[in-house]
């Protein structure tokens, strides 16, 4: 009876609100599917990574068990698995981009990376979530004295196939660690290059310094250039970026702020420029030493700004002297 | 009479009908806070077997804690590198003036590219963004390469498409050439700026492609993007695929990867 009754409901709708209701039905139906069967599944999602910190110093004597924090953050809207490597590496450029290489290290084996104190090849972070590990590196007694370059890598392990031709996206983030086995040191390290031009007509003026490290242990210099005019005057002074120099290689050193990666220069960012300059570098390659001085120098003239005033000059005088002309011609 | 009381039943029914789906927009919603607050708590654990030095993440200005033993410095959002030392080993975090507030990071748009069905001399190109967020002075890099090139599932009877040398036969994985021969097959990829400038410059020409390094032919990964400087930097990356008429029909598969690598 009540069934009836609804029938006769029903038919007594208008058109439009049976239309309304029918389309009221498709839309919960989609709805309920998407939610019980979790279609989004088999969509590609966005993935994102961030780790700090960016690099790792650890500077140790035999026997030693260190450890310091990594943390790892998945800033995706899915949840990741994410596959641990160490990889060692070496200076690629003089600019501080590496090169993977697929050298064994004895110390590799000494590595791992601990979740609350259990070591771990994978870990899993939910999304929006961060994981704070930590690398722990047992250092025995008998390890040679060196110094010791590598990355960890977390990289997500992606295995969504589809009915079609594609490829799988993967995405890794990196942080680098040095790690320096031996005593303290006087650095062993040459200043391979500071140069710039002799002449300028205007400034910046860029300076290229270059530092040859060939001790066994990276050396992380601190440096400034002033810069001098002609009188003496201490007109300018860049400060230089902290760079580490890896064992056996040559790094180019930018100043602060400097914006070229592939070409790391010092940069004075004055103008105008006239006359003679000194600009003398001062880099120590530790704590303890040793420092290097050098000065060169340049000459800046500038030939635009005087070529400019030159035919200001010549424009007036001509002027001038047209004027002079034609109000002794107005007064005879 | 019934078709006033339908009417108006119907109309409660849209309103739950709204008010249910708004909870539920509402519910996830607060499920995604709930998820992006949780690990706001950044404690940071040092230790070794003579002792333990937690450093947590707080409103507060730099600190320097001393004792006997150990000296470690800690600073608010990192600021400065963070030292901690002990009698036979001193560790070092970070860079200077690098804040660990905004970590090193790399993002891809998504996480597979399809190239639905491949039909013969027919290019099929598809895009992926990438993006790098790096507050570093110090530069960063993203390497790339492939696992192999795009081969059949399942990869019992091998077939494979191969990286593409472009129209003159010339790139590789180390340099671009112009790909725009619609009888030229292969797979192979370009590098876009989007914002910034940090494309590889071997793709400065557009229709310049080089393939993937392919790790188990042993190539090496190769820099796809580097920059220096504290802005957002976006790429996009197009994949291409051109097969021959002679290539076997079927489903063909490989996985590439991007890994965001910080400078020394």
């Amino acid at each position: 009876m009540k069934i009836q009754n609804l029938k006769l409901k029903i038919q007594n709708y208008s058109p439009k609100f049976k239309v309304l209701l029918y389309v009221l039905l498709i839309y919960l139906t989609f709805n309920f599917a998407f939610l019980a069967f979790n279609l989004d599944k088999a969509e590609a999602s966005a993935l994102s990574l961030s780790l700090d910190p960016p690099i790792t110093e650890i500077k140790a004597i035999p026997p030693a068990t260190v450890t310091s924090p990594l943390n790892i953050q998945n800033k995706g809207d899915a949840q990741v698995t994410l596959q641990i490597q160490i990889k060692p590496f070496k200076a690629k450029e003089e600019n501080g981009e590496l090169a993977y290489s697929n050298e064994t290290l004895e110390i590799l084996k000494n590595i791992r990376i601990l979740d609350a104190n259990l070591p771990v090849e994978n870990i899993i972070i939910g999304p929006k979530q961060q994981k704070n590990l930590n690398l722990n590196i047992n250092i025995p007694q008998d390890i040679s004295v060196s110094d010791y370059y590598f990355s960890v890598i977390f990289i997500s392990t992606n295995s969504s196939p589809i009915e079609s031709s594609s490829s799988v996206n993967q995405i890794g983030i990196a942080t680098n660690v040095l790690l320096s086995i031996g005593p303290k040191e006087i650095p062993k390290a040459v200043l391979e290059e500071f140069s710039s031009d002799t002449f300028f007509g205007k400034g910046p003026v860029p300076f290229t310094i270059r530092i040859k490290n060939e001790g066994a242990h990276f050396i992380e210099p601190k440096g400034e250039i002033t810069i001098k005019n002609m009188f003496g005057q201490s007109i300018g002074k860049l400060d230089l970026t902290e760079v580490n120099i890896l064992s056996g290689s040559t790094r180019a050193i930018p100043n602060k702020n400097s914006s070229d990666l592939k070409h790391p220069i010092a940069l004075w960012r004055e103008s105008f420029l006239l006359g003679l300059y000194t600009a003398t570098i001062n880099i120590s390659m530790s704590d303890k030493g040793p420092i290097f001085t050098k000065a060169i120098y340049f000459f800046a003239f500038p030939f635009q700004v005087l070529i400019v005033i030159a035919v200001i000059t010549i424009i007036a005088v001509v002027v001038k002297s047209r004027l002079n002309l034609y109000m002794n011609k107005s007064r005879t | 009479m019934y078709k006033v009381l339908s009417i108006k039943y119907l109309k409660k029914i849209f309103f739950l009908f709204i008010l249910a789906t708004c909870y539920l927009l509402a519910l996830s919603r607060v499920e995604g806070l709930l998820a992006t607050a949780a690990p706001t708590a950044q404690a940071q654990t040092m230790s070794n077997k003579d002792y333990t030095i937690k450093t947590e993440d707080v409103d507060m200005t730099s600190d320097i804690t001393t004792k006997r033993d150990y000296e470690t410095g800690s600073a608010v959002d990192n600021l400065g590198p963070v030292a901690s030392g002990e009698v036979n080993y001193k560790v070092k975090t970070g860079f200077e003036n690098l804040a660990s507030a905004h970590p090193f990071s790399v993002s891809l748009s998504s996480s597979i590219v399809d190239f639905g069905a491949l039909s013969p001399t027919n290019p099929i190109i598809r895009t992926v963004n990438l993006n790098i967020h790096s507050l570093t002075t110090y530069g960063y890099s993203v390497l790339v390469f492939e696992n192999e090139p795009l081969t059949t599932t399942p990869p019992e009877n091998r077939i494979i498409i191969p990286d593409v040398t472009c129209d003159n036969g010339d790139c590789d994985a180390q340099n671009a050439t112009e790909w725009t021969n619609s009888l030229t097959y292969g797979f192979g990829y370009r590098c876009d700026n989007v914002t910034g400038t940090d494309c590889n410059s071997s793709f400065s020409k557009a229709n310049f492609y080089k393939h993937f390094p392919n790790i188990a032919g042993n190539d090496d990964p190769q820099s796809i993007m580097s920059g220096i400087g504290s802005d957002n930097k976006e790429v996009r990356i197009s994949h291409k695929v051109n097969i021959s008429g002679n290539q076997a029909q079927g489903f063909y598969n490989n996985v590439i990867t991007y890994i965001g690598v910080p400078n020394f």
